[in-house]
């Protein structure tokens, strides 16, 4: 006991002397002079309209995003075998950490559910939800939040067998329709039908794999869902072959990145990151040719003011001047983006002639100038 | 005419062999063997399709393939080897236990594995979690903190390391103030808890606002906090006074407390990155845990922490004090009036609406605190239960031994009401291991939640069978091994007569 005391004594006279010297150390003074420079630097700011959004602000200094994504659609956000998000949303979230740290890991996802999405975005609890979510009305004026550009023009859908003969819903008189219930699906496509006078008789479940399995053995002759969640459903068939999804859209689903109300330049650096990836396919910028026209001097004045080569737009947004070279080559651009999650190597949702074309083509992707 | 008519008898109907086993018990008569035709029928069906669907049809690859992903989930592969680690430890310890704890009775044995479980809890958190450790630059400079520039403290957030460290240091003052007898032993104690509070001068004469916006000097919540906790640490000093030995685990807790309070003091990042303190563990938060990692991390942290709370709160339920009592009924019947989905929604949901919106509380933790209180409540009526087996004249005897209530309750009542309800508790403990897959609904990644999403990649789209499975069988396993130790206990501890 008595040696005890001996080292208690000694271990206090000991933090009692690491106080004493505490005050001398050189290395107190020079922490609170990079302090001090950072507050210099913030006043110093001289162009009137540029401030520093409190959320960039706390994402800078908490060195990551909080991105909230859906953890079980095909082709936008799932993990895959490595434990990683994976999906058409998640490089959203991935574009927007490389745009503010250069680090396409700097993003912390959050797995959402339905129905706490919005509460995660009103508590702070996230910084972006970025998770096939429809801008309606409501959720932008009543909910305290913000939309987005859209990056993925949804609609409910119908899919069929080849072999059925149905070319369009007015084929579908009399038909039997495999439906999730409780959703704005079983609305939709109650309304579709009457609106054009039919009669359908519609097979309800609870579960979206229930509602796929039932048509799939059989038990109905159309099943209904949103075309991008049917496109993935089309490859789990027994003969994916045999499925067609048919061209009308019966809803429209506009998805795209939410955000909290009240933070006017970060939702302007979401929009922009957005609309610059849609631009870069405009363009003809990839993740593979974006080092090379970055290093040289682009004829067309729109791709040298996005790469960060004429203007100063990235400091407006409190980014780095080359921003977007970054997010292109890390993330590529919008059909690059599409092609890996959405195209054939993905659940294979057709783009040519669907709303997610380019306006170019035909499409409604119109971004607005970079200027 | 006395002779027995030997040839009409037949022999006995074979009672042994397997056609006596099937005899007697699948065709003993025209029901039963049809029942027997029909459901061999049946079962020959089902099993015909379910051994063709396995063998040709499912995709087992969808679970092999992502075996590691719906083990450790999200946890950062090049991190693995600390859940291994965890687990082998966990094992080498039940090992251990299960060899020496019932061949050698030896006190010091069972001394050293208890003190082996009882710090599990805490090698286990920092290994799975990880920890950031101040270097010895860290503590030299942000001591001086506290010491030259108080106001930097305030302007990071971190003053409530002050009370963090106070708390400690007026515990053990007060414990020491009692317990230790010798003056030298005492005054060495007391210049260390002095040591802290000069530490905190500088601090408490800054203003920082407080609660409902009221700007007041640091002083006086410091104030409040180690006379408070110099009171308790008297309290607990007092009912250990006449313990033999109690002031060397007290001079143990000073030696183990020095360490702890620096480490609450100094680990904090000023931004300057030769000072700051490093990951040594880098960390997980629990936020990302996912997949079995998470299933069995919420379970064993509900079974392991709502035990003393459900015992403390059927004790507070029998208290004769009014308050104790009330709080004890009207808590368990409110969290035994909703289900569980219901708090795990407050918990994820809610909560987060109510709290300021600087407070994030990790949402794992959230869920685990609500999976807690939720089995905390049912183990207090299970427990209360056994409290009324245990009949009035043990506590009559116990308490004509002169033995105060304290020691009444947990050396007489507790060990006897425990014992006689061991099966409903783990009943209760495996219900809540597979509650855990509530969660899913929430938004968090248990086993269940990652096996749905995994099964969304376009290699294994549609293996919902496979999953689930696979996923019925873990829980199965594990369940069942739960049930079995149940078993066991019961015979061990004399519950059941050994068959």
């Amino acid at each position: 006991m008595h040696k005890m005391f001996k080292i208690t004594s000694l271990l206090i006279g000991f933090s009692l002397a690491l106080a004493a010297c505490a005050p001398v150390e050189p290395e107190i003074v020079t922490v609170v002079e990079t302090k001090e420079v950072t507050v210099t630097q913030e006043v110093q700011v001289p162009v009137e309209f540029q401030m520093e959004s409190a959320r960039l602000a706390a994402i800078k200094s908490n060195g990551k995003i909080r991105c909230g994504v859906n953890s079980g659609v095909p082709g936008f956000g799932f993990l895959d075998a490595s434990g990683e998000f994976t999906g058409f949303d998640t490089d959203f979230c991935r574009a927007l950490a490389v745009a503010i740290f250069n680090d396409v890991s700097a993003v912390e996802f959050r797995p959402l559910t339905a129905a706490e999405r919005f509460t995660a975005l009103q508590t702070n609890e996230i910084d972006v939800l970025i998770r096939n979510t429809t801008w309606t009305f409501s959720r932008d004026v009543e909910l305290g939040t913000d939309f987005g550009p859209t990056t993925f023009y949804d609609g409910q859908g119908m899919m069929v067998r080849t072999d059925s003969g149905f070319t369009s819903l007015s084929d579908m008189g009399g038909a039997t329709v495999c439906v999730l219930s409780g959703t704005t699906t079983e609305l939709n496509l109650a309304d579709a039908f009457s609106a054009r006078g039919l009669e359908y008789e519609p097979l309800v479940f609870d579960n979206s794999d229930e509602t796929a399995a039932a048509y799939d053995e059989g038990r109905c002759d159309g099943l209904t869902s949103d075309k991008s969640q049917l496109a993935g459903l089309r490859t789990t068939m027994t003969n994916p072959d045999e499925h067609v999804i048919l061209p009308e859209t019966m809803s429209k689903e506009p998805l795209g990145p939410v955000w909290a109300h009240g933070d006017q330049q970060w939702g302007d650096i979401v929009s922009w990151v957005v609309n610059g990836i849609i631009i870069a396919e405009e363009k003809g910028i990839t993740s593979a040719n974006v080092a090379e026209i970055a290093a040289g001097t682009p004829e067309d004045p729109e791709v040298a003011r996005l790469l960060g080569l004429e203007g100063s737009f990235g400091e407006l947004l409190g980014l780095a001047p080359d921003f977007m070279v970054n997010v292109i080559s890390a993330v590529g651009n919008y059909g690059e983006i599409y092609d890996r999650h959405l195209g054939p190597e993905g659940t294979d949702i057709p783009r040519e002639g669907s709303f997610n074309a380019l306006w170019k083509d035909g499409g409604l992707l119109y971004p607005p100038p970079w200027r | 005419m006395g002779r027995v008519e030997t040839s009409s008898i037949k022999p006995p109907v074979t009672s042994q062999g397997v056609l006596g086993w099937l005899r007697a018990n699948l065709f003993s008569n025209w029901f039963n063997s049809l029942l027997t035709i029909i459901f061999m029928v049946l079962i020959y069906v089902v099993a015909r399709s379910v051994l063709i669907w396995s063998v040709q049809e499912a995709n087992w690859l969808a679970v092999v393939d992502n075996l590691g992903v719906l083990t450790w989930g999200r946890y950062p592969s090049t991190e693995v080897w600390r859940l291994g680690l965890s687990l082998s430890l966990i094992v080498v310890m039940g090992t251990l236990t299960w060899i020496l704890w019932y061949r050698h009775s030896n006190p010091r044995i069972r001394r050293v594995l208890m003190i082996g479980w009882l710090l599990m809890p805490f090698v286990l958190t920092i290994l799975i979690r990880g920890i950031i450790l101040p270097t010895f630059r860290t503590i030299v400079n942000n001591i001086g903190y506290y010491i030259v520039r108080p106001d930097v403290l305030i302007s990071l957030d971190q003053t409530w390391r002050a009370n963090g460290a106070l708390t400690l240091a007026g515990l053990l003052t007060g414990a020491s103030w009692v317990i230790f007898k010798k003056l030298r032993s005492r005054s060495l104690a007391i210049v260390g808890g002095l040591v802290i509070i000069a530490l905190m001068i500088p601090l408490s004469t800054q203003s920082r606002p407080w609660i409902f916006g009221i700007t007041m000097p640091m002083a006086i919540p410091f104030l409040v906090t180690f006379s408070l906790s110099l009171l308790v640490g008297r309290a607990v000093g007092l009912s250990f006074v006449n313990v033999t030995g109690s002031a060397r685990v007290l001079a143990a807790w000073w030696l183990l407390s020095i360490p702890i309070i620096l480490i609450v003091l100094t680990t904090f990042e000023v931004g300057n990155e030769a000072v700051d303190p490093v990951e040594a563990l880098l960390i997980v938060p629990p936020n990302i845990w996912s997949g079995i990692l998470l299933t069995l991390a919420l379970s064993v942290v509900s079974i392991v922490a709502s035990f003393p709370i459900g015992v403390l709160l059927a004790l507070g339920r029998r208290s004769s004090l009014p308050v104790v009592k009330g709080f004890s009924i009207l808590f368990i019947e409110l969290v035994r009036g909703v289900p569980l989905i219901t708090i795990l929604f407050m918990a994820q949901v809610m909560l987060p609406l109510f709290l300021p919106l600087e407070v994030n509380i990790d949402r794992v933790l959230r869920a685990m605190a609500g999976m807690t209180l939720f089995t905390a409540a049912y183990l207090a009526e299970i427990v209360r239960g056994g409290l009324q087996v245990v009949r009035n004249e043990q506590i009559e005897a116990a308490r004509a031994l002169g033995l105060n209530e304290f020691l009444v309750t947990s050396l007489v009542v507790l060990p006897q009401a425990l014992r006689a309800v061991i099966p409903p508790i783990m009943g209760q403990f495996v219900s809540i291991f597979k509650d855990t897959s509530l969660v899913a609904i929430v938004g968090l990644l248990d086993v269940l939640a990652v096996s749905e999403s995994v099964i969304k990649a376009r290699d294994y789209l549609g293996a919902v069978r496979e999953m689930y499975l696979f996923v019925g069988l873990f829980y199965f396993v594990l369940s069942y091994a739960m049930s079995q130790v149940s078993r066991r206990l019961e015979v061990q501890l004399g519950v059941v007569e050994k068959d």
